[in-house]
């Protein structure tokens, strides 16, 4: 794509829901029969007669989760006995140089989407989702909250519905998912469609939702009939300038998101917050990455 | 409907009395989000539908349109938000500091979230969403402080069983006409524990 790579970004796995959680509390008694109450307490103490007269309630604080890292072990096993079953350490990532270098242009492209668009005078990120297999880009937004007086599009919104209007372009040019004849292979990320060029993404509304700002946006969407298939954005990898937030996570996880590279954290975002990618409540979860550049320039006097 | 309280608490976690008036509005404007549910299940989605108020006037309205679209983020709240903030609409963003929401089934996470940044008043709902609920079920995105946008009012419970049984009509039809259909049980609906008042209007 003719981008200039500034650097190597080091991935960080972000830590998953259980590694974060602090030490949480619930008040216990300990006595000799099953008491629930305090008021049964005082009546068991009043019936043990004059050898009670000198007990002492007191509460104590104990951990009510297992701990799930060393940390967390070495600091509750203070108060109360725990079990602690060190994990299958989790493997440092591993990626072959093509993805690496896939992984590292996508970051180097949403830094320079993010800091154009800021000079605009926007304040959100830029996305790009890309294909895992393929390691190619397959759409891309800015932030465009300003642009279309819309407090909720956000870059991540955007790229959803645009990979979602190319799967019903797909379907409207006779592919059905499933049901698609495919000559040459079985692999359904593979079909081969000839990409329908659109000005725009027309929104329920009929008003613009997506006008592409960016020049070398063009490529990509070339790019975006080919590698999008199955289910919403399954499997899909995304790439953000900043950790989304809460609702931008939440749609990655009902679009089914194989793994999430962000750039700049965020207190309120969906997964420092909430770690809304790890969550077992929930009924998918994706691995998310904290990238931060080593850039070379950087290291310079 | 034993599920609706006579109290309802108030911003300010302070016990408000609501009055019968205000109740039966309440239950009007979610026969009317019913009325979208409906429209969403009609047309094979999941159905949860809306209606967004303002001085006793519907200004929104939207309902699931997730399979349509292939789009899981198009929700019947947002479908609704997106329509009320259309270009030509009357409607603009600081009205939302004066519209309260009425949704058959709880907002989702990324729902709730953008119900804060919209800034909304207060949001009134059926029932419970279990697996993906964001203002009680799994999260409390509605209330928790240092998120973007400003926390908001939620209350369920209001025809609760008429939103419940809309979303077990839709699976058991959908298990029904499965390619493989499921085990019997989830293909049977149940109604004996819900009490489904249709006549209230
Ligand atoms: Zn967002
Ligand atoms: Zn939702």
């Amino acid at each position: 794509m003719g981008i200039e790579c500034r650097g190597e970004y080091i991935l960080n796995r972000v830590l998953v829901e259980e590694e974060k959680q602090r030490l949480q509390t619930q008040d216990v008694y300990i006595c000799k029969i099953s008491a629930q109450q305090t008021s049964r307490i005082l009546q068991f103490i009043a019936l043990q007669g004059t050898e009670w007269e000198s007990a002492e309630i007191s509460v104590q604080k104990v951990p009510s989760f297992p701990p799930y890292t060393k940390e967390q072990f070495d600091e509750w096993k203070q108060l109360w006995p725990v079990a602690y079953r060190p994990l299958v350490q989790l493997k440092p990532v591993q990626l072959d140089d093509d993805e690496r270098a896939y992984i590292n242009e996508n970051l180097s492209v949403v830094s320079q989407l993010q800091a154009k668009s800021d000079s605009e005078g926007n304040r959100g990120s830029a996305v790009i989702v890309g294909s895992p297999k393929a390691r190619e880009a397959i759409v891309q937004s800015t932030d465009m909250t300003h642009t279309l007086v819309h407090p909720l599009k956000h870059a991540v919104m955007c790229c959803i519905s645009k990979i979602a209007d190319i799967e019903l372009d797909k379907k409207k040019q006779g592919c059905f998912g499933d049901q698609c004849t495919n000559d040459n292979t079985n692999d359904q990320s593979e079909v081969q469609l000839v990409p329908a060029k659109r000005a725009h993404t027309p929104d329920i509304a009929g008003t613009p939702l997506v006008t592409e700002q960016i020049s070398s946006a063009n490529d990509i969407e070339d790019n975006a009939m080919e590698f999008t298939s199955g289910y919403l954005c399954g499997g899909l990898d995304v790439f953000s300038s900043k950790e989304p937030c809460v609702m931008c996570c939440m749609a990655l996880v009902h679009s089914r998101i194989g793994r999430l590279f962000f750039i700049d954290p965020s207190e309120s975002g969906g997964i420092s917050y909430y770690s809304i990618n790890s969550r077992k409540a929930l009924n998918h979860n994706f691995t998310a990455f904290q990238c931060t550049l080593t850039s070379t320039q950087n290291l310079t006097p | 409907m034993s599920d609706i309280k006579d109290i309802s608490i108030n911003d300010s976690g302070t016990i408000k009395q609501i009055d019968q008036q205000t109740r039966e509005r309440r239950l009007e404007y979610m026969q009317e989000a019913l009325k979208m549910a409906d429209e969403a299940y009609e047309a094979s989605e999941v159905p949860v539908g809306c209606v967004f108020v303002q001085n006793d006037r519907i200004v929104g309205q939207g309902r699931n349109e997730t399979n349509i679209t292939k789009n899981g983020s198009r929700h019947a709240e947002l479908v609704a938000i997106d329509r009320m903030l259309a270009s030509g609409s009357n409607f603009h963003l600081d009205d939302f500091k004066t519209t309260d929401l009425y949704v058959t089934v709880e907002p989702c996470i990324m729902c709730a979230s953008a119900l804060r940044q919209v800034g909304i008043r207060s949001v009134f709902y059926g029932c419970a969403n279990d697996r993906f609920g964001g203002c009680e079920s799994v999260l409390h995105v509605s209330s928790d402080q240092g998120l973007d946008g400003l926390p908001y009012y939620s209350e369920g419970g209001y025809c609760r069983d008429e939103a419940v049984l809309m979303l077990r009509r839709f699976y058991v039809r959908e298990n029904t006409t499965a390619p493989l259909p499921r085990k019997k049980a989830n293909r049977v609906l149940k109604t004996e524990d819900l009490d489904i008042r249709r006549s209230n209007k």
